[in-house]
């Protein structure tokens, strides 16, 4: 782990997480579901996967893929916001939200794949 | 909002993602892929939950606080992206697998964040008579 990886990671996550503030900060919470984080995951995993799936080589993995995209989305707050809902008894707005993200994440990233293969 | 102080919530919310994608990035190239992806979710969520209830109940926690190390620091440790990627390369029983214990866990970490928070609510509360 070299001292240029690691700067290259945390400020990749400082670019991410001030990203993600001002993308789902833009977005309103939909019918009591926290749209906000939901689309942040999906734009991220989709890049992600894109990056990830793509076969040419290129110099700037710790920088987007670790950095920028890794903070980008996030997994604590979707804990935190599905688990309030659960709390609240909202419980089908909570079953709603988890599969939600595990849905379009994971269709986020089938499609990055197609997308790298493309390119 | 006036322009100074988006610029300094930016400005927090960047200096605990830089720690925070620097802790994640030292605990999962240490862990073999994806139960490093796993350890950062659940530590993470155990910490944003205990931050989020204290600032219903104990109210230590600063709104500049909960932007730079809620925000910033646990929303860059913890990753949707690298989670998704990584339950799509394993597959089959692997993926579902890794689906239910992140969900199972982190979903955990935040109730058992709310517990310590509540316990230590109580103490403090008995500790005055109340």
């Amino acid at each position: 782990m070299g001292i240029e990886a690691v700067l290259l990671v945390g400020l990749g996550g400082s670019i991410g997480a001030c990203l993600r503030y001002l993308v789902s900060g833009t977005v309103p919470v939909m019918k009591g579901l926290p749209t906000g984080t939901l689309l942040v995951n999906v734009i991220g995993s989709t890049i992600l996967s894109t990056l990830t799936f793509l076969s040419v080589p290129y110099a700037s993995f710790h920088l987007i893929n670790i950095g920028i995209l890794g903070s980008f989305t996030t997994f604590s707050t979707f804990a935190y916001e599905s688990f309030k809902l659960l709390e609240e008894g909202r419980t089908p707005l909570f079953a709603s939200n988890i599969t939600l993200n595990l849905l379009l994440c994971l269709s986020g990233v089938y499609i990055g794949q197609h997308i790298a293969s493309l390119i | 909002m006036t322009l100074p102080e988006r610029t300094q919530d930016l400005a927090s919310i960047a200096f605990g993602g830089f720690l925070g994608a620097v802790s994640r990035y030292a605990v999962s190239a240490s862990t073999i892929s994806p139960n490093g992806t796993l350890v950062v979710n659940v530590v993470g969520s155990l910490l944003l939950g205990m931050m989020m209830y204290d600032y219903d109940y104990l109210g230590h926690i600063s709104q500049r606080t909960r932007l730079t190390f809620g925000t910033g620091f646990m929303g860059a440790f913890t990753t949707f992206s690298t989670f998704a990627v990584e339950t799509y390369n394993l597959g089959g029983t692997s993926a579902i697998f890794n689906i239910g214990i992140n969900l199972a866990l982190t979903i955990l970490a935040v109730f058992l964040g709310r517990a310590i928070i509540i316990y230590l609510f109580r103490r403090k509360g008995s500790a005055h008579g109340n």
